[in-house]
């Protein structure tokens, strides 16, 4: 009998319960057979924000061989702790709807042109380079560079919205942008 | 707190047992054995005296800041005579299975060749040297002595960190080891609604809080070495979260998932396939978090 068990340990790798095991000679095999029958199904856990609101509630994503499969609250989190609200816990169908991929999520950049009716794929670089390109015009036509003699060099006519799960580097390397080009409605989102 | 042999709790303890063993028939004769152990620990629980602890507030709250548990192990004051007799009693309960080695412990008990109070007082998984230089000595199974030596304090320790849980400062700790005693856990637990992430003590059967995605044995927090795995069939109540980085595992009880008041013990040993399961997958258990 000893042996037959011995064996079954050699079978099953088995290091930390083949102590109990050689120790107590209990039998194993019933626990083994049943393993067997429970196969392991594997999910992966990782940190994210939730990406609607301004508060930036922290949430746990789990996945199943690259597809979503649940979202719920971080209960570490010190923003919502473990708590998600009715948009958050439905956030993962921006993802996954019904345990398959949502085929309407924009993966790319979409652009529609003034007057336009639809949408057309353009590249991030294109993207930034006419976002870029269209705050020149709008800084180089409309910056007031003085005002009864002083020197003010304001830009009244953008305005920037800011997000509450912007870092602090980012918060600060946005206000600086902003400052310099002398944009003056600076807002945050949670206020709007 | 498990509370696990508190008199008035052993019958809640053994009905768990009892339910368990209906459920997997496969696990009966680890719980049947477990059921023996817990009742002989639930025994002696009443004659435990504590000692007063020389700690305060502020000392408590210095500890936690600066990540030093409550007490350290050594410092736990036990009634040899009262430890001994829980020793013997244990030993009586292995006698069906280990015959051979429990005769020749009491015959080195008798011979003055085992001295139990210094067992005891080394028989700490830091002093791992001692129980392996006793068991060499007297010829026996490593990990059957230290069974014993651990089974036999386990009771002292958690009396000792229920007198001392009030001290604990819970939502600051998050470290990866015991607030109150310093050992490695032995289980986790997800609970609350929230699923706040606990983890199990494997000396006092402290429960704290820590991280949800992150190593509690080598604190690694990439959670791309860090994922769990489930069964179909029994569902999420249990889960297995495993480090590709120091490839050791530990079983956790989410008990939204189980919906009772769980002893995390006796969960333990009623699912030890996934333990089985575990190791087949490359990670490891150490066994100073077994039993």
């Amino acid at each position: 009998m000893d042996i037959s068990r011995r064996d079954f340990l050699k079978v099953s790798g088995a290091a930390s319960v083949g102590l109990l095991v050689g120790t107590f000679g209990f039998d194993l095999r019933p626990i083994s057979a049943y393993a067997q029958a429970n196969p392991p199904e594997w999910v992966s856990e990782a940190f994210s924000i939730c990406p609607y609101c301004g508060c930036g509630c922290g949430v746990i994503v789990g996945s199943k061989s690259g597809t979503l499969t649940y979202v719920q609250g971080d209960p570490d989190n010190p923003i919502n702790r473990g708590a998600l609200c009715s948009k958050g816990q439905a956030s993962i169908q921006m993802s996954t709807v019904d345990g398959k991929v949502n085929e309407k999520r924009v993966t790319k950049v979409l652009k529609r042109s003034a007057y336009a009716g639809d949408w057309h794929e353009i590249s991030w670089d294109q993207a930034i380079d006419e976002i870029a390109q269209k705050i020149k015009d709008q800084r180089d036509s409309d910056l007031i560079e003085t005002e009864d003699g002083v020197t003010v060099n304001r830009l009244e006519t953008i305005a920037a919205l800011g997000t509450a799960k912007d870092t602090n580097e980012e918060c600060y390397l946005y206000i600086k942008l902003m400052r310099a080009l002398g944009v003056v409605y600076v807002e945050h989102c949670a206020r709007v | 707190m498990i509370n696990m042999g508190k008199d008035e709790n052993l019958d809640k303890i053994l009905n768990r047992i009892d339910a368990l063993c209906e459920k997997r028939p496969s696990h009966k004769e680890v719980l049947k054995f477990l059921k023996q152990v817990i009742t002989e620990q639930s025994k002696i629980k009443p004659e435990i005296k504590i000692d007063s602890i020389d700690i305060n507030e502020n000392i408590a709250k210095i500890k936690c800041k600066e990540g030093f548990p409550l007490v350290s192990k050594e410092d736990i004051r036990f009634d040899v005579d009262l430890a001994t007799t829980l020793f013997k009693r244990l030993c009586e309960i292995l006698n069906e299975r280990v015959s051979e080695d429990i005769k020749k412990i009491n015959k080195a008990i008798d011979g003055q060749e085992l001295d139990l109070e210094e067992l005891f007082k080394k028989a700490l998984p830091e002093n791992g040297n001692h129980i392996k230089a006793v068991a060499q000595n007297l010829g026996l199974n490593q990990f059957l002595l230290s069974f014993l030596a651990k089974n036999t304090l386990k009771p002292f320790f958690e009396a000792y960190a229920n007198e001392l849980k009030e001290y604990v400062d819970q939502e600051h700790w998050l470290k990866n080891y015991c607030p109150v005693c310093g050992s490695e856990p032995f289980m986790a637990e997800l609970s609350e609604k929230e699923g706040k992430r606990f983890l199990i003590c494997s000396s006092c059967g402290y429960k704290w809080r820590f991280v949800r995605i992150r190593c509690p044995y080598c604190n690694n927090n990439n959670h791309k070495t860090l994922r769990y795995f489930y069964t179909e069939k029994e569902g999420r109540a249990y889960r297995v979260d495993v480090c590709d980085k120091c490839k050791r595992y530990i079983k956790t009880i989410d008990t939204n998932e189980l919906g009772e008041e769980v002893i995390p013990a006796i969960e333990d040993v009623g699912t030890m396939y996934l333990d089985l399961l575990a190791e087949k997958q490359g990670y490891k258990r150490d066994e100073k978090t077994l039993f």
